[in-house]
């Protein structure tokens, strides 16, 4: 099998075989190095080709077998171990470099998210930054500082990247600017609202989140708001009266209690999320923490179905 | 140790040894979905945590991780606010007691509105790692404070029975959070290094935030108390040891054990 030819350094059995997505990369490259390097070796451009077109890399031929065989040790040789090719020195290397970042990006876009499988971790925005350097280097970001699911990505990063031939690549965590949802792509949204789940409204960035509450009572967000205008801190019996006053007129008080009592009902409430299921924007949120800590529980109130939202973050 | 690390031992202590007290009500929430939303939260909190001991046992530079700060220092040795380690179940009953919901809630309601102006401030620290940590931290808490605020209010706007066990909860706590705002040598020197923030500047934002939620909740706000307590400077009530006993039991089992 021609997988398990390859398996012995670096492309394990079933990544030959998943066809053009992951099979493309490591051959392209090694068909780019092959180019730079004379003489240039056609059997690994002829794979490279091969792929190129699509073709299924399972099909076990013998010559086949043979080309996968030569084109694996030029993998291998380039993106790993310059040593071993004299002639690739940094100076030759800008062009295809560029197409191996081209490459290892396109690789990153099918390892998916644990959690969420139907998005790759780049819809997610996680993956910063890919560095060409002796090594390749590719930087993520975590979504929540405890999401258990930071260190699965680091290893299906790494898995992936060593499939492919990048033995000795580097995967670093930065921590700022601070992930956000806004950084979901257009695509990402989509698989997730395909998915089931509602899909993030925009995050304001660097803002606190505004506490927003409906009140129970008809009427008493007015008679809050008529008491905060009178002057009156309202619930702040034994002498906290000034303090309150005293931090409501100090600038800085980002957070939107600032306005006096009744004032967090909600200028800029946001509208709950539509319905996945069956477009309704006649929701309801159930929890505000559900089966993760990034998403909301919502029920819709006409198909009656739960669902997930992705929250803005 | 200096003040700069004794500072972040102080926040990350705190994160963890809360998120390990709201960790004690998975599987015993009052409803399924309270029972993940506490699990989610104790989850960031923990996440906080481990950035914060990460980062200070790099700091320290004596080649302690994460594990080695959470697992194998003694109550003593702990830097968490003395809030944080308070049972569940309220401070009559004691620890073995199930958990009272509306004491676990007010807690969080007092504590994660100091979190969110405190990481505000500190997005602006010199420290640039923990400004990267306080950026992240800013956005989970100020969920978390929407959770609190939201069930608080619930409690303190429900029946009779909630609103009296709420109203207690807020009684018995308020008198920790002195503790949070009453600078001391470590704070100040960590915030004219610039790496940290006064808790007394804090506590404008904090005190309208909180009633704020409670005029909202129809409860009252405590009067002033002189009580400060020192968990901060290591000097904690009997309720830590309990919990770090159970959280640090198997590590201690099983030393250098990973999976």
């Amino acid at each position: 099998m021609v997988s398990g030819i390859l398996t012995p350094r670096a492309v394990p059995a079933g990544v030959a075989a998943t066809g053009a997505a992951a099979g493309l990369v490591g051959p392209a490259i090694a068909a780019a190095v092959a180019q730079e390097t004379a003489p240039v070796d056609p059997a690994a451009t002829g794979l490279a080709t091969r792929h190129d077109t699509g073709s299924d890399t399972g099909i076990d031929t013998g010559h086949q077998t043979e080309r996968a065989a030569s084109s694996a040790r030029v993998i291998h040789a380039r993106p790993t171990d310059a040593a071993a090719l004299p002639d690739a020195s940094a100076s030759i290397i800008p062009a295809p470099c560029t197409d191996a970042a081209a490459s290892i990006w396109a690789l990153l876009r099918d390892v998916p998210d644990p959690e969420i499988p139907a998005v790759s971790i780049c819809d997610l925005g996680i993956v910063r930054e890919v560095r060409m350097g002796e090594v390749v280097e590719v930087v993520l970001t975590p979504t929540y500082a405890g999401c258990p699911a930071t260190h699965v990505i680091e290893q299906s990063v790494r898995d992936a990247l060593h499939a492919h031939g990048y033995v000795e690549a580097r995967v670093t965590i930065t921590l700022a600017p601070p992930w956000t949802t806004d950084w979901i792509s257009a695509a990402g949204r989509a698989k997730l609202l395909a998915y089931g789940i509602a899909p993030p409204g925009a995050a304001r960035a660097g803002a606190a989140q505004v506490m927003r509450f409906q009140a129970r009572r008809p009427g008493k967000a007015d008679a809050l708001a008529g008491n905060a205008a009178a002057g009156h801190a309202v619930a702040a019996p034994n002498g906290f009266a000034d303090a309150i006053t005293d931090a409501n007129a100090a600038d800085g008080t980002k957070i939107d209690a600032s306005g006096g009592a009744g004032d967090y009902v909600p200028a800029q409430a946001e509208a709950p999320p539509a319905c996945p299921q069956c477009g309704s924007a006649h929701t309801e949120l159930l929890s505000q923490f559900g089966s993760t800590a990034c998403k909301a529980l919502y029920r819709c109130v006409d198909c009656r179905e739960p669902f997930d939202y992705f929250k803005p973050y | 140790m200096s003040a700069h690390i004794e500072y972040l031992l102080r926040l990350g202590d705190s994160s963890l040894v809360l998120g390990q007290r709201l960790g004690e009500w998975t599987g015993h929430g009052p409803v399924l979905e309270e029972d993940i939303a506490m699990a989610n939260v104790a989850l960031d909190l923990i996440g906080q945590a481990r950035l914060l001991l990460t980062h200070a046992g790099a700091l320290e530079g004596a080649g302690r991780d994460e594990d080695q700060l959470a697992y194998w220092r003694d109550a003593r040795a702990y830097r968490n606010y003395t809030l944080c380690e308070l049972p569940n179940s309220g401070l009559e009953t004691g620890h073995t007691q199930a958990g009272d919901y509306a004491f676990t809630v007010v807690r969080n309601l007092l504590y994660c509105a100091y979190q969110v102006p405190l990481w505000q401030a500190l997005g602006d620290s010199q420290d640039a790692q923990l400004a990267a940590i306080a950026a992240k931290s800013l956005k989970e808490s100020s969920y978390h404070l929407r959770h609190a605020a939201d069930w608080t209010i619930r409690f303190g706007d429900g029946t009779a029975e909630s609103h009296a066990r709420a109203q207690r909860a807020l009684d018995a706590l308020w008198p920790y959070t002195n503790e949070l705002f009453a600078d001391d040598a470590v704070d100040q020197a960590a915030a004219r290094a610039g790496a940290g923030v006064l808790g007394s500047t804090l506590r404008p934002a904090w005190l309208a935030q909180v009633c704020a939620v409670l005029e909202e909740a129809c409860l009252r706000a405590p009067r002033e108390s002189s009580l400060i307590t020192t968990g901060k400077s290591g000097l904690h009530s009997e309720h830590l040891d309990l919990l770090l006993a159970e959280m640090q039991v198997l590590a201690r089992a099983h030393p250098g054990a990973t999976w």
